[in-house]
């Protein structure tokens, strides 16, 4: 017989051999095998970057030069808050690294 | 709406948003099993199991995931992987011959189904690497630039493979090509 080179029966029949296989509760058992649910802290990521803040100005005010090593105007500034104004603006500091890392994470969903 | 792999990849990443992995198990669950099942002759319920370790695998490895292939190459590879170490693990104890009389004892006695059977049967006399290079490429869609990277390969000898497995089981089938051909005159 002769047989035309461009019918690939073959092909069809390989092709023809692939079916769809219903789900039927694979997709839950596979679901169910996985480890516990562990939903990422993120509001972690703020409290350790407020944190981090916080410890940075803390340790700014510790260290603080001599009123002559700082910028004048800088200097009478710092000099002239109480400690409460001070830990105020550290707050504020906080805050606003918070409101900044919300802001980051809220970009990356 | 349809949301792409890599939405989904990323919420599972982000947030280990099980809703998101279910669906992509969802989407990828049938042609991960019908390859498993093409490679375990029919063995339904290994093919089954292999089919799990896949996916609980790819969720354990995600992070991995570069992206630089698609999702589905990137699955099939762990799955493929995961029968090769299922095989070399059970060599002497797993008879692939008798799963493929197993699955094909049901067959009725349809054109269609007496086909399948034949190439089912046709297909054990391939080798493993004729047999899982046209399965992919045939039954499971892939390119062969997509079979290479599942099998790393280089793309010629998928190539290859797939020439000489057709023409073994064109030999084995010289009556069926007969058939189909009088059938489609």
């Amino acid at each position: 017989m002769n047989i035309p080179d461009d019918f690939d029966w073959l092909d069809k029949a390989l092709a023809d051999d692939g079916g769809h296989i219903n789900d039927n509760g694979f997709t839950d058992n596979v679901i169910k095998r996985l480890p516990p649910h562990k939903p990422r802290r993120r509001w972690l990521h703020g409290v350790i970057f407020c944190a981090a803040i916080s410890l940075s100005v803390a340790m700014l005010l510790w260290s603080l030069p001599a009123p002559s090593a700082l910028p004048l105007q800088l200097a009478e500034f710092l000099y002239s808050q109480s400690l409460f104004t001070l830990g105020l603006l550290s707050v504020a500091l906080c805050a606003a690294a918070g409101l900044l890392t919300a802001w980051l994470l809220n970009l990356d969903k | 709406m349809n949301v792409s792999d890599a939405d989904l990849i990323a919420r599972v990443l982000l947030d280990d948003d099980r809703h998101a992995f279910s669906t992509l198990v969802r989407r990828y669950q049938s042609p991960v099993r019908g390859l498993l099942r093409r490679l375990t002759n029919g063995d339904e319920a290994l093919a089954d199991d292999l089919a799990q370790e896949t996916f609980i695998k790819s969720y354990h490895a995600l992070n991995t995931y570069q992206g630089s292939a698609k999702f589905s190459t990137w699955l099939h590879r762990i799955a493929y992987n995961l029968f090769i170490s299922h095989v070399r693990g059970r060599k002497d104890t797993v008879d692939y011959d008798d799963c493929a009389e197993a699955a094909s004892a049901h067959h009725d006695d349809t054109q269609h189904m007496n086909l399948a059977h034949d190439l089912q049967q046709a297909m054990r006399h391939l080798n493993e690497a004729e047999r899982i290079s046209i399965q992919l490429c045939f039954q499971c869609g892939f390119s062969h630039s997509e079979a290479a990277e599942i099998l790393q390969q280089p793309v010629g000898t998928i190539k290859t493979n797939i020439m000489r497995g057709k023409d073994k089981l064109r030999e084995r089938l010289t009556a069926w090509q007969e058939v189909t051909y009088e059938h489609t005159r």
